[in-house]
């Protein structure tokens, strides 16, 4: 008699063990923290934005208009040159890269590992930047334009 | 017999709701502090989401944002001639910012490391707005510092790529 009751006692505790541990597991997912940061990714948009309003040295016409980024991608997607005759593809692929070579420092001494500059048409790449190396803690955004023209840049820690 | 025998079990129960309230006790401890213990580093995130927030909406107010004078189509857009201006007023307005320094410095077209005075300026890359205490906790942000410029007696807007630097 007593043994069935120890035995009934050492079932029932068994049985509210394992409750307790699948219900602690089931909340320390539920409570993990996202590897997601909205401030850093501000950053990143922050860099296109800018960028995309930087005056180039691409001529529209003899009036000093000179084409801004944004302007100048639009025109190296019809591939239309700049009055100096140069290819806006020459002059945006040329500008972009100087400004990230400036902008983002990579190496394994700083704070940035590598980055990632994407510039694509109707799913077709027109431009691309890699630097570095990739990693699984990055910052990044995407642009979408008119006619198809979008921007994937994301810089890895 | 019966008695003690159904003693037996109440007691045995008895003994059981204790063990099971005394092991749920120490499982709700243990979550607590789990859950408390992420906390002080959600302040810390928060806090630094604050800051850059502050730098953003810093770079875009009046004394510092172009406004309509480039079009208005432009976004985080500073206007160097503004600036200019801060820095020749900068004891007017050295108690106006609630930060400890405000730097803004041309990341490119790649300038000298020339401090922007009167009469340096534009062939300078870095404006001191404001400086003073410790700006240890810098905070940056990306912006278009965008000013009027002169070429074949013409003026133009010219937007160069630079960044604002907030010490707190």
């Amino acid at each position: 008699m007593k043994r069935k009751a120890q035995s009934e006692m050492v079932g029932f505790g068994l049985i509210i063990i394992m409750v307790a541990v699948l219900l602690l597991i089931f909340l320390s997912i539920s409570l993990k923290k996202t590897n997601e940061d909205i401030t850093e990714n501000y950053e990143v948009e922050a860099f296109i934005q800018s960028i995309l309003s930087y005056t180039t040295d691409c001529e529209i016409d003899y009036g000093m208009n000179y084409h801004n980024l944004r302007r100048l991608i639009f025109d190296c997607a019809q591939n239309k040159p700049c009055l100096d005759e140069r290819p806006s593809c020459e002059v945006l692929n040329q500008t972009l890269g100087e400004m990230l070579e400036s902008s983002w420092k990579v190496g394994n001494d700083t704070q940035n590992k590598g980055y990632l500059f994407n510039l694509t048409i109707e799913g077709e790449e027109l431009i691309g930047f890699e630097k570095g190396n990739k990693t699984n803690v990055n910052k990044g955004t995407s642009q979408v334009f008119d006619q198809g023209v979008d921007i994937i840049f994301v810089v890895y820690n | 017999m019966v008695n003690k025998k159904a003693q037996m079990k109440i007691q045995q129960m008895a003994f059981m709701l204790m063990a099971i309230t005394l092991f749920f006790v120490m499982v709700g401890l243990f979550m607590l502090s789990t859950t408390f213990s992420g906390l002080k580093n959600k302040a810390a995130d928060l806090e630094e989401q604050n800051v850059l927030l502050m730098v953003s909406k810093l770079a875009s107010s009046p004394e510092f944002s172009c406004g309509q004078a480039f079009g208005g189509q432009i976004v985080n857009c500073v206007d160097a001639d503004k600036l200019m201006g801060l820095i020749k007023n900068k004891e007017t307005y050295s108690s106006f910012w609630e930060v400890n320094s405000i730097q803004i410095r041309t990341i490119y077209p790649e300038t000298s490391e020339v401090e922007c005075t009167a009469q340096s300026y534009p062939e300078c890359g870095i404006f001191n707005i404001h400086s003073g205490g410790n700006s240890a906790g810098d905070k940056s942000i990306f912006v278009s510092l965008c000013r009027k410029d002169l070429e074949a007696g013409k003026i133009y807007n010219k937007c160069e790529l630079a960044k604002i630097f907030i010490g707190f």
